[in-house]
């Protein structure tokens, strides 16, 4: 026993004097020469082969540097940024969603990029609506690599079942009520397939794609308050509500992603969707190939669709801010862009890339650029994730039953007040 | 040994428990089948058991996208060294808790449970900070400046795990169950208390070692949170981060996932076999005999 | 006791060293980061910058939280319902596993596997299986003529959803403790007990159950604890919804911490939870009947 027990601790100190020497070794290679940090959302495969090239490709003639790349998966990137920033770990240069760009600009996390934006040389040519997307209360805070707009998505076969023309999609909301009640099927008073897709929980999305569509917003202006209980909004709301009492949708819950999403299993005919998501339904179904149509948002009132965005933002804590601009500039380039759009099929980013992107694919590209024009990405707000909460809330309440005109000013109400403890606290 | 008849209600009691664990191995059995399927097999609307057309290319597949025999040897480190280092830390304590007085016990004993008691989620961010200012590690000075600590490191992913409560609970539970005439035995004998622990109650804990053993492995190899946070290059990926790489952007590479998930829990399957012996082996008697 | 004492003039400082290198690392790498917990408790912070000093106006704000106090009612309705039945199963298989087929460390083995698979990967075989448009469960009711439920898209069957996939979890390792436990029930018992003409039954009530006592106190302590803490299910599959029936106060605790950036008011939670917790551990140890007693 006591032999056992001697080898024990025996073998661990020495595993453990190893482990200890390995990182002292990449700690003293840090200490002669600059590491530069980057950390990307995603962590399959292409896309660290893509950042990898690209590194690899800037540092080539640095021989002073070296540099690690970091995938973190798209749902724990918050904690791990928090908990990096909390102390002062954070990597020179992030890859991220729009998300939290006003919550992190606010506190100082990231640097405003004004004074490189404004001389930069590829200025002229970024694609208008994207400077909006990193802008955060007059000034810069991210560069837009990827863009993610929704999109309206329909399964053409299930049109012709229907006795619709798969050709020609809904061009406004009453016709998309109209299309979509056909193309509902119920049995026992239980729908099986649905005619429009609308998340039942998570659902602040879609609100704010059709409050938008309704000339509505779920802040205001200055983004000081909510006003999702505006007439606009409970408009859409109320637009909502009706469909999914009616039965045209399929419970789901937008955050549970896409495994579930009833879209690609054929189980709705409709539905909002990015893009990105519909090109992966083709990679795994290419039976569908030609079966879905694509077409820019709808609108109401006004245009207006949910745009997501990934954007290369500088840590204000890095000590090399000049080195993470120069990388900015090459993620931004022309060759670039093409390579993107080549190897994961991202819309360009540059006015004089758009002629060769539409002729590329003619039909989604063109929906895919006019619902990126008229894209805004979640509210810039430092309360976005309450906002987001409140609205689902709200939403889902009134989906269980209860009345619009009630349960939004109610909520509003309850965040109103929250936020002026939040502000004070 | 006399032989006897099988009481009914054992046989009872033999269907009860085939019957819950079939329904308990069900999501497992999902498993398997959705590993051996096609991306459009596993979305479709129409669900099968047994999929179409086997895909045993999709472990291979799996395997194929990250640098998966690092990942397990670094797993494999890291839970043999936590795991070893803790029965003894654990057993240790438990055991001077469980067959000691001493003044402050009661304290000491309490305090432990209070450890257990606040959610990861609020610890994370100092236990962290501590990393990053670990003294002497990482090209950290004396007073843990200057370097990145146990950021990034193995050494990082075992040392908070070496104590943890739940060990040392149990292991007191356990041994206040022995007869105290084992221990009466032993101080005529003269034994100190280190011998007592050596000789005579460790070769005893087969059960709660073989138990807290299980437990622990599986824990420090499920483990996904704090190597999340902590580090940051592949060539330190543990097993769980290295399963992150069937995620994309616009949803989850379900068959190869499962396909990694089940050769990542295998090694568990074949450590609670190997334990199962020790878990039934008839103990305390054998103690109070010898 | 006092015996003791007149034989050791000095105290012995065995059981301290015994402790140390288990309690130490314990001290440092858990305790420590509790207390700052409770410190951020009484701040502002928000993972940036230095924390400021806001007494408790945190606490004073968790009363009016009132998706805060629905996320304790949900807690507790699912500590109650998850400790219970585990207990109750684990060592119902434990004792059946203990002793009479042959065939045991197969059924063992299949009881376990669901602790050890990663819950990502589950996760998703159980939002299918629950899943209302193509799930196997109300594939399952459709074809026997019933019609579907919606199972976490209800608020009525979420919650129970939730404790099921709790409780499926965890039975194995109630089982293996409580079969470590067995092992030290003396076999010569139940032999005197079967020359009594005691039944199985019988003795399982007389015999085990009795002896078991620090193995149940044991389970019954951790469990709840845990039970307290329930986080990663619900973050999977319902994020809390449908109508905030299935948050739990570490879900509340993550959401304001990790999506909010309110590290000072998730930490008030904290605290929280931590009382109740150890309220709730207090009266394990008054009612349950800890023997800690060594003499």
């Amino acid at each position: 026993m006591k032999r056992i027990l001697v080898m024990i601790i025996l073998i661990s100190s020495v595993a453990l004097y190893t482990f200890a020497n390995g990182s002292q070794e990449t700690a003293a290679k840090a200490a002669t020469s600059y590491d530069f940090q980057f950390w990307f959302a995603g962590t399959d495969g292409i896309e660290t082969e893509y950042w990898q090239t690209f590194f690899e490709d800037f540092f080539a003639d640095k021989d002073d540097m070296t540099f690690s790349i970091t995938g973190v998966p798209w749902s724990d990137f918050a904690t791990k940024l928090n908990v990096a920033f909390a102390s002062g770990t954070a990597p020179d240069l992030v890859h991220y969603p729009i998300a939290s760009i006003s919550q992190r600009a606010s506190m100082g996390q990231f640097m405003p990029l004004d004074k490189y934006y404004n001389n930069w040389d590829g200025k002229e040519d970024y694609l208008e609506n994207l400077y909006n997307l990193g802008e955060y209360q007059g000034q810069l805070y991210g560069l837009v690599t990827f863009t993610d707009p929704r999109v309206l998505v329909w399964r053409k076969d299930l049109f012709e079942e229907s006795g619709l023309d798969p050709e020609v999609p809904p061009a406004n909301w009453k016709e998309l009520e109209e299309y979509a009640l056909k193309l509902t099927k119920k049995q026992n008073g239980q729908t099986v397939r649905g005619g429009f897709q609308i998340p039942f929980q998570n659902s602040n999305q879609m609100v704010q794609i059709f409050a938008l569509q309704n000339g509505g917003s779920l802040i205001d202006d200055k983004g000081t308050t909510p006003t999702f209980d505006s007439i606009e909004v409970m408009e859409a709301a109320e637009y909502l509500q009706n469909l999914v009492q009616a039965g045209v949708s399929l419970p789901w819950d937008q955050l549970t992603g896409d495994q579930f999403n009833p879209f690609p299993q054929g189980k709705v005919a409709m539905s909002y969707d990015s893009p990105q998501a519909y090109r992966n339904l083709l990679k795994n179904h290419p039976e569908l190939e030609g079966k879905i149509g694509v077409r820019a948002p709808l609108s109401n009132t006004d245009e207006g669709t949910f745009c997501g965005a990934r954007l290369l933002y500088i840590s204000s804590e890095t000590e090399r801010p000049d080195l993470a601009w120069d990388v900015i500039e090459k993620a931004m380039s022309t060759e670039e862009a093409l390579k993107r759009y080549e190897l994961f099929f991202a819309p360009v980013n540059r006015t004089s890339l758009l002629e060769d992107y539409i002729a590329d694919d003619p039909e989604l590209n063109t929906a895919t650029i006019a619902a990126i024009q008229v894209g805004e990405g979640i509210a810039k707000v430092p309360w976005f994730s309450l906002l987001n909460r409140s609205v689902s809330n709200a939403m889902e309440r009134a989906f269980y039953g209860e009345d619009v005109r009630i349960v939004f000013p109610e909520e509003a109400e309850k965040l109103r007040d929250e936020l002026k403890d939040f502000q004070s606290n | 040994m006399s032989t006897r008849k099988i009481p009914l209600p054992e046989i009872i009691a033999f269907f009860i428990v085939a019957l819950v664990a079939i329904l308990m191995f069900l999501p497992f059995l999902l498993t398997i089948s959705t590993s051996l399927k096609t991306m459009a097999e596993v979305e479709s609307p129409e669900f099968r058991l047994i999929p179409e057309s086997f895909q045993w290319q999709n472990y291979a597949d799996a395997m194929a996208s990250g640098n998966w025999s690092r990942y397990f040897m670094n797993s494999l480190l890291i839970t043999s060294i936590t795991v070893c280092l803790s029965l003894i830390f654990n057993s240790l304590a438990g055991f001077s808790f469980a067959r000691f007085t001493f003044p402050g016990r009661g304290v000491l004993f309490y305090l432990i449970l209070i450890g257990l008691m606040v959610p990861e989620q609020v610890t994370l961010i100092p236990l962290f900070k501590m990393m990053s200012n670990f003294p002497l590690f990482g090209g950290n000075n004396i007073l843990g400046q200057g370097g990145t600590g146990l950021i990034n490191s193995r050494l990082g992913l075992i040392i908070p795990y070496l104590a943890a409560p739940f060990g040392i609970f149990l292991c007191r539970q356990f041994y206040l169950g022995f007869p105290k005439a084992i221990d009466d035995a032993a101080s005529i004998d003269g034994a100190s208390k280190w011998r007592l622990y050596a000789q005579i109650y460790i070769p005893s804990s087969g059960p709660v070692l073989a138990a807290l053993g299980v437990l622990k492995t599986t824990h420090t190899w499920n483990n996904y949170l704090w190597p999340l946070i902590l580090i940051n290059s592949d060539e330190m990926y543990t097993v769980q981060l290295g399963l992150t790489k069937f995620r994309t952007a616009y949803g989850v590479e379900w068959n190869l996932l499962m396909a990694a998930t089940i050769l990542v829990v295998l090694p568990l399957l074949v450590i609670f076999l190997l334990a199962q012996k020790h878990f039934v082996s008839g103990v305390v008697t054998s103690g109070v005999k010898g | 006791m006092t015996k003791q004492k007149s034989k050791h003039h000095r105290l012995d400082t065995t059981p301290y060293f015994m402790l140390a290198p288990g309690y130490l690392i314990y001290f440092i790498f858990i305790m420590v980061p509790v207390f700052y917990g409770i410190y951020y408790s009484f701040t502002n912070y928000a993972f940036y910058g230095k924390p400021g000093f806001v007494g408790f106006s945190n606490y004073r704000y968790l009363l009016k939280d009132s998706l805060f106090i629905k996320s304790i009612g949900n807690t507790v309705v699912y500590t109650v319902f998850t400790v219970i039945p585990q207990m109750v199963l684990g060592l119902f298989i434990a004792n059946a596993l203990n002793k009479s087929f042959r065939t045991k460390s197969i059924w063992r083995g299949m009881i376990y596997m669901p602790n050890v698979t990663s819950m990502v990967a589950v996760s998703m075989i159980w939002l299918w299986l629950f899943d209302p448009a193509s799930g196997f469960l109300n594939m399952v009711l459709r074809s026997i003529g019933q019609s579907g439920i919606d199972w976490l898209y209800n608020p009525d069957t979420a919650m129970p959803c939730i404790i099921v996939v709790g409780v499926w979890k965890v039975v194995g390792y109630n089982m293996i403790i409580y079969l470590a436990g067995l092992q030290a029930v003396p076999q010569s018992l139940y032999e005197v007990a079967q020359i009594d003409g005691a039944g199985s039954v019988r003795q399982f009530f007389s015999i085990t159950l009795p002896l078991l006592k620090p193995t149940t106190f044991f389970l019954l302590v951790m469990n709840t604890i845990q039970s307290f803490q329930v986080f990663e299910q619900v973050s999977i599959m319902t994020n809390g919804g449908p109508l905030n029936t299935t948050t739990t106060i570490v879900h509340q605790i993550y959401t304001r911490a990790f999506l909010d950036f309110k590290m000072g008011y998730a930490s008030s939670m904290a605290v929280i939870l931590l009382f109740v917790i150890a309220t709730a551990t207090f009266l394990n140890f008054k009612f349950g009947g800890d023997t800690s007693d060594v003499d």
